[in-house]
């Protein structure tokens, strides 16, 4: 066996089905060891496509998912898919080929330093020295982005390497990771009492709360304490977007009501969460009465922004388990239900045109039992979602968080769609957005992939132009698209049927084509260029100055 | 602004490819200054490290950074006071 026969043999062995990436020089050995594997590899139009679409095989199903791609500039083009997989903590395997050994350090072609510039946005990296180390090697880097706080790893495999001769073989499997730690008895008895004495408890849940495998847990401590939740964006779907006890999202596009529970609360529980300055607005303004438990499988975010009265750390499911309890609290109840009454989502826009808020909480509520998955890109579109569709589980909301990165949504599906063939994919995307990775509407065509896309085309960069307009005295610079290709005709050109929608007598016949439709199908749906998100809290500014349509609304 | 200070940190680590980057990089990424670092090789696997590091923020954060790293062994810290300018 040579070192790239090895190195199959291993990902087979850690139960890798398929693989998504791009040849080239350097792992060409590994292509070629493909062909005798029974892993199905997925070629994409550009290494960020596999990127993304391992990331949403690993976010739809919390299993480590591979991607691969040849050096240099292969490797390259991986890197904000990596990096945005490091922020949002998705257990990824990164391959890429390297020059041979003997070559490296010389400038040789396609040579750079991949090793060195994935360093910063991996949780571990590797570079093979030897092919007998490949058993080693793969088995750690499973275990490292699959446990703990998931990550991505970095296997750097030179050519030399893969052409190799070893005698090693895959590690037998085992399922040994390492243990997660124990509840902290002292932390956990002031976290009792702290809630037993809670008059105005407030639930603040991220994305650890589906990450830590705790989404029962979590509703079961909700029900059964009756403390209000406001979700991050990670977190929508913990709480099913119906349920009463559920304010909206937090922060920068939350709701009025979220964000003035989060103002008047007296005990803040951040569950899963990391008082990200995207949820918490001015830190030093948010929950500024509260005294705080905070509830996260990583001890590092303990005190990193806020000092808490009692830090939770190891299993958040068995946390919950252990704070379950009823509580009376019913006047801080009825408070944030009159907020939530007060300040409910209208949708009776005056408009002839679609209006996309409306269009995503009538998608929602129209949803049958089929598991449908919601991939978003970023900008105003990705805030509309967060905020009108309701999300019955959080892994159903597929979103590029903590970094923001605009052309995640389409490539996201692909992986999606693939790890869950069963489920209905919908990409929501913006005409900025869909084009930074257009060409995988080619990986959709080739592999029949029936990821649904739904563009909302504003003609803008719409995001960036809602902050010119309101803090730099709508001075628009380079924001315009008006001349955006014809979507249309472009899905068409890559063989993907396509629909387009300029009245909001439409929407309907949007929602039934989502629903109904077996194969791919991308929707060109036209909006209001100067439609804005609201409420919005400036940059910078305490979560209790809120602007909204109407003005400012003092929290 | 928090006052500066400087913390002695302790680390024993693997020598595997890349670890002293790794570490280098996670001081420099969480807004630390290295002010000393003095590294020994203990073992054919091992370094035993010694680093004076400087920042306004708090070193226990980067303490559980490190102690995350999947080489590290063991880190532990101590506050340094500085001697300034006695003139
Ligand atoms: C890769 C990348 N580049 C730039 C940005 C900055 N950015 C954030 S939102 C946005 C506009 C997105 O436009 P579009 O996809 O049309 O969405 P809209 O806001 O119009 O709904 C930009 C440029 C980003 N988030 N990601
Ligand atoms: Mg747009």
């Amino acid at each position: 066996m040579n070192g790239a026969q090895l190195l199959i043999a291993c990902l087979e062995n850690e139960g890798v089905r398929d693989i998504w990436g791009y040849p080239g020089g350097a792992i060409m050995p590994v292509y070629d060891a493909l062909l005798d594997s029974n892993i199905k590899h997925y070629l994409t139009r550009h290494e960020q496509g596999a990127g993304f679409a391992a990331q949403g095989s690993a976010r739809s199903t919390n299993r480590t998912s591979v991607c691969m791609a040849t050096s240099g500039p292969g490797a390259t083009n991986l890197i904000t898919a990596v990096g945005d997989a490091y922020m949002d903590s998705i257990p990824m395997v990164v391959i890429t080929g390297q020059v041979p050994s003997y070559l490296m350090g010389t400038d040789a072609f396609q040579e750079l330093d991949v090793f060195g510039l994935m360093l910063p946005i991996t949780k571990h990296s590797y570079c093979v020295k030897h092919a007998d180390d490949i058993p080693r090697i793969v088995r750690e880097a499973f275990q490292l982005a699959g446990s703990g706080k998931f990550g991505p790893v970095l296997i750097d495999f030179p050519k030399d390497i893969a052409f190799q001769k070893t005698e090693a073989k895959p590690l037998p499997a085992t399922k040994d990771l390492p243990p997660i730690s124990h509840c902290d008895p002292e932390a956990l008895r002031i976290a009792k009492d702290l809630l037993a004495k809670a008059e105005c408890p407030l639930i603040y849940a991220g994305g650890g709360v589906e990450k830590g495998n705790a989404v029962a847990e979590f509703r079961t401590f909700v029900e059964t304490t009756g403390i209000p939740v406001v979700h991050t964006l990670h977190g929508l779907g913990c709480l099913p977007g119906n349920h009463p006890q559920f304010l909206g999202m937090v922060g920068m596009h939350g709701s009025e009501a979220a964000n003035k529970a989060v103002q008047g609360c007296d005990l803040l529980l951040a569950i899963g969460s990391r008082f990200d300055d995207r949820a918490t607005g001015k830190l030093t303004e948010f929950a500024p009465r509260a005294k705080a438990i905070h509830v996260n499988l990583d001890p590092a975010e303990f005190g990193k922004l806020r000092v808490v009265q009692s830090a939770l750390g190891g299993d958040v499911a068995q946390n919950l388990v252990e704070l379950t309890m009823p509580l009376s609290i019913k006047p801080w109840v009825e408070q944030t239900q009159e907020w939530k009454r007060t300040y409910a989502c209208r949708y009776d826009a005056p408009f002839d045109s679609v209006f996309a808020p409306r269009l995503l909480h009538d998608l929602s509520q129209a949803m049958d039992d089929r598991e449908t998955f919601i991939c978003c890109d970023v900008g105003q579109h990705q805030m509309w979602v967060a905020q009108h569709y309701k999300f019955t589980h959080p892994k159903y909301h597929l979103t590029s968080g903590g970094a923001g990165t605009m052309g995640f949504g389409l490539p996201a599906a692909l992986g999606v769609q693939q790890a869950n063939p069963q489920a209905r994919t919908i990409v929501v995307t913006g005409d900025g957005s869909i084009m930074m990775n257009i060409q995988e509407l080619a990986t959709i065509k080739r592999y029949n992939i029936p990821v649904k896309i739904l563009l909302f085309d504003n003609q803008a960069l719409g995001m960036v132009r809602q902050w010119q307009q309101l803090f730099f005295n709508n001075r628009e610079s380079e924001i315009d698209l008006s001349d955006n290709p014809d979507f249309c005709r472009l899905a068409e050109a890559f063989g993907i049927p396509s629909m387009r929608v300029v009245h909001r007598d439409q929407e309907a016949d949007v929602i039934q084509a989502l629903k109904n439709t077996d194969g791919p199908l991308f929707i060109h749906t036209i909006i209001d260029r100067a439609a804005n998100v609201w409420p919005l809290v400036p940059p910078g500014a305490s979560n209790s100055e809120m602007l909204t349509e109407e003005g400012v609304s003092v929290g | 602004m928090p006052p500066v200070e400087s913390s002695q940190l302790i680390i024993h680590m693997s020598r595997a490819y890349g670890s002293l980057n790794r570490l280098i990089g996670i001081v420099r990424q969480r807004c630390f200054e290295i002010e000393s670092m003095n590294v020994q090789s203990e073992s054919a696997d091992h370094y035993r490290i010694q680093m004076v590091v400087v920042s306004e923020r708090n070193v226990v954060h980067l303490l559980k950074k490190i102690s995350q790293m999947s080489d590290v062994t063991s880190v532990s810290a101590s506050k340094l006071t500085r001697v300034l300018e006695t003139a």
